[in-house]
């Protein structure tokens, strides 16, 4: 049988283990906290500064890159470099169509070449008009085969003006040395000159 | 929830208390309240005397004052009283509302029909015994609303707080209690035996059951008081056992205020009773009279 507890106290008496305990349990929370935000500050706040100021200095500097981009892009906006901006395109368009490739070169050469010829130069040169003119120079075992490679280049679209300029025999053997000019087209003559 | 949570944190009360039983006024400080406590400050002070000392006027300030005085000046004070100072009873109700109020509203319902005073004007206080599908029984406190406030506001006005106003035999009834004794069948009787007055408290297991206080008429001429005394003991033993159907008691407790009071027990119990003083058979030796007692019961069970 528990005790009786009957109190006619206006204001009775309460407990104050309970809320003491709560209150002391939050102070001493507070007060870790406390200290461990005063060490964190103590221990990591000079490395925290640094930071902070390395993050202004950079902010700085972005500022400024950005006000510099600003400025260059309201110049490149003003007529004059507009009118130079188009230019630019132009001539641009221009040397994407007079564009020498070599890998497309040798495969057209590879074409036409014969089996008993074999090249000891090649040397493509744009003159001022565009015109791709090549110079070749190598060997052929029999001469029949320089036949062959003067008549596969005249088959094909990419040579043309195809000229034999000189013929050599080495010797008593079957070997020829020979130089031989033409003009290459790259598109197969569909954007000749 | 709120009980539980009340019963296992019960108020922390001062070690200063303040017992105010005619014709004494016993102020007591301990080092710490408790089981075996220690007395810093036992002042017992006839109460005629400190009253008489301040006229006609301020009764209540000069006592708050003398007794403040003797105990260091606390800042929080408990109060015991006699019981005659309240309204104390056990009450069975069949219906007992969940609301707060409308439990008040059934109380002072109840109290109406035995009381001839104004039941507006009492400060009421209980607490619920047992639950059963018959009913409520309740331990109900009530006091005058006015004294005490007064009695609080004349302590108030010396920088002292009071927080505990409690009955004598309730605070004999909790010593017992703790001290375990109560039989733990049959019923038992707790007699407190002041000049002003003798309280009966029959409790079963340790449950209060029953509770009377009769106060001694201000004229002791009037009547032989040993034997209207062994009158009123053989009237509430009779209601007892007649109208609450109580079994044989198995033991009777005694607190008697002062050792020249009557209490004629011999010729009203069976032989077989036994009679123990409280003091006694609580285990409390010097200084512990028996006229400390209910705040010894206060104080050791904080």
């Amino acid at each position: 049988m528990r005790r009786l507890s009957v109190n006619l106290a206006t204001v009775p008496f309460a407990n104050r283990a309970l809320p003491l305990g709560v209150l002391s349990a939050v102070g001493g929370a507070a007060a870790i906290l406390m200290v461990f935000n005063l060490v964190s500050f103590v221990i990591l706040g000079g490395e925290y500064r640094t930071q902070r100021a390395v993050l202004k200095h950079q902010q700085e500097r972005l500022a400024n890159l950005e006000k510099d981009l600003q400025q260059k892009r309201s110049v490149l906006e003003s007529a004059s470099a507009a009118t130079f901006s188009g230019e630019a395109l132009f001539v641009s368009d221009l040397l994407a169509k007079k564009r020498f490739s070599w890998v497309q070169f040798l495969k057209d050469l590879e074409k036409v070449k014969a089996y008993g010829t074999a090249f000891q130069s090649v040397s493509p040169q744009m003159d001022p008009s565009g015109v791709i003119r090549v110079s070749l120079r190598g060997q052929a075992n029999p001469r029949a085969e320089l036949m062959k490679l003067e008549q596969n280049m005249f088959a094909d679209p990419h040579f043309k003006e195809v000229q034999l300029a000189g013929e050599q025999r080495d010797g008593t053997g079957p070997v020829v040395t020979f130089n031989l000019s033409c003009v290459y087209l790259p598109g197969g003559g569909a954007d000749a000159p | 929830m709120m009980k539980l949570l009340a019963d296992r944190f019960r108020p922390s009360l001062p070690p200063v208390a303040v017992l105010m039983e005619a014709p004494s006024v016993m102020a007591l400080r301990v080092a710490k309240p408790g089981p075996g406590m220690q007395p810093l400050v036992m002042d017992e002070d006839p109460m005629a005397a400190i009253v008489d000392s301040a006229g006609a006027e301020g009764h209540g300030t000069r006592l708050a004052d003398a007794t403040l005085t003797r105990l260091g000046r606390p800042k929080r004070l408990c109060l015991v009283l006699g019981d005659p100072f309240f309204r104390l009873q056990l009450l069975t109700l069949p219906d007992f509302p969940r609301n707060e109020e409308e439990r008040v509203q059934v109380i002072r319902w109840h109290l109406r029909k035995t009381l001839n005073i104004p039941v507006e004007s009492l400060r009421l206080r209980y607490e619920v015994l047992q639950k059963e599908a018959a009913g409520v029984t309740l331990w109900l406190s009530a006091c005058q609303e006015d004294a005490v406030v007064a009695l609080e506001a004349a302590f108030a006005q010396q920088g002292c707080e009071v927080g505990y106003v409690g009955a004598s035999s309730v605070e004999l009834h909790n010593l017992a209690l703790a001290r375990g004794l109560y039989p733990d069948e049959g019923s038992a009787l707790l007699l407190n035996r002041t000049a002003g007055y003798l309280s009966f408290l029959f409790s079963d297991g340790g449950r209060p059951v029953f509770f009377r206080c009769k106060e001694s008429p201000a004229d002791e001429d009037s009547e032989p008081g040993e034997a209207r005394l062994e009158q009123e003991l053989r009237l509430t033993l009779a209601y007892h056992r007649d109208k609450l159907g109580g079994g044989k008691l198995a033991k009777v407790l005694v607190r008697s205020q002062a050792p020249h009071l009557p209490l004629p027990l011999a010729g009203v119990l069976d032989e077989d009773v036994p009679v123990e003083d409280l003091a006694q058979a609580a285990g409390l030796g010097a200084p512990w009279t028996p006229a400390w007692l209910p705040l010894v019961g206060l104080l050791e069970g904080n």
